[in-house]
């Protein structure tokens, strides 16, 4: 039950709302990746060994680096709403800036990714590719480019949290509904992870 | 104890990790698809019902997390049963000898 949360979260009204709120947006959000996944399942479906062969490319390292990266940051954050449920603010703060800190890492190593990626010729048209190759690298992309806007999205909501909010109350609320946020963020790349760089491996 | 099963949890989902990782190389032929996609359906269950407090939570909550997957799935469903039954089923501006599979390959 609601009263169970966190020891001490605030569990009134406005954060019952929130709550409620932030998880009917996260399920319109799953909607909006929805063609993206349709479009996967349709490659992979169709399109067969061409499309797993471009899979293949994706660098698996900085795949699974960055994939640590999220789950640790998404722990930070639930940490960060424990403390905030204590009220103890400047773990809650600190918790907060590492979140942050592990968000501006993994879109750094994805960038280098981008430029690996780039130099290698793996972008659709790029090398000697067949059909399948250029509609898997332009789902990777497309793919990797919104996960990476949300998580964007997720770190100015965060510095945003650290910067501006004062109210206690008010606080607890947010560091809640901006978790859930981040936490679909992590979500989304727990379900990238096996579609673009694993799959097609073993063969 | 909240704290403990955070990083219990936290922990867990590195190991799920690591063993989708060691299993995508295994060949398993399509086993590899069902088990790294089972492997994320684990790693996502538990971060909907720990980090993200769906186990604790109101019944609203839940019914909202549900219906996101559920209707997901069910567009997925649909989306994909017409593409299986386009070569049987003829769209009306495809050509009647040429299968979905062909036309894409010559574009």
């Amino acid at each position: 039950m609601s009263t169970s949360l966190p020891a001490l979260l605030v569990d009134d009204p406005p954060a019952q709302r929130l709550r409620l709120g932030m998880w009917v947006f996260l399920a319109s959000e799953a909607m909006f990746f929805g063609p993206l996944l349709l479009a996967y399942c349709y490659g992979r479906l169709v399109l067969g060994e061409a499309f797993l062969a471009a899979c293949r490319h994706t660098d698996v390292v900085l795949g699974t680096l960055n994939t640590a990266l999220l789950l640790t940051s998404s722990l930070a954050m639930a940490l960060a709403h424990h403390a905030a449920g204590m009220q103890c603010w400047r773990a809650c703060r600190r918790l907060l800036a590492i979140v942050f800190m592990f968000g501006a890492i993994f879109i750094t190593v994805k960038a280098f990714e981008y430029r690996y990626d780039w130099q290698q010729g793996l972008y659709p048209g790029g090398a000697a590719h067949a059909g399948g190759a250029d509609f898997f690298y332009l789902l990777y992309y497309v793919l990797t480019g919104l996960h990476g806007l949300h998580l964007l999205i997720g770190m100015a909501l965060v510095a945003f949290l650290l910067a501006r909010l004062r109210s206690p109350a008010a606080k607890g609320r947010w560091v809640e509904g901006i978790g859930l946020y981040w936490h679909f963020v992590d979500l989304v790349w727990i379900f990238l992870y096996p579609m673009l760089y694993l799959a097609g491996r073993a063969s | 104890m909240t704290v403990r099963r955070l990083v219990l949890v936290w922990a867990a989902l590195l190991a799920l990790l690591i063993l989708t990782l060691t299993c995508a190389s295994l060949p398993l032929g399509r086993g590899n698809a069902l088990l790294s996609f089972a492997i994320a359906g684990c790693k996502a269950t538990l971060v909907m019902a720990y980090v993200m407090h769906v186990k604790r939570s109101a019944v609203a909550i839940r019914l909202a997390a549900l219906m996101g997957g559920c209707m997901l799935l069910i567009l997925l469903s649909i989306g994909l049963a017409d593409f299986a039954s386009r070569h049987r089923y003829l769209a009306p501006w495809q050509p009647p000898d040429a299968p979905p599979k062909e036309a894409l390959h010559h574009r």
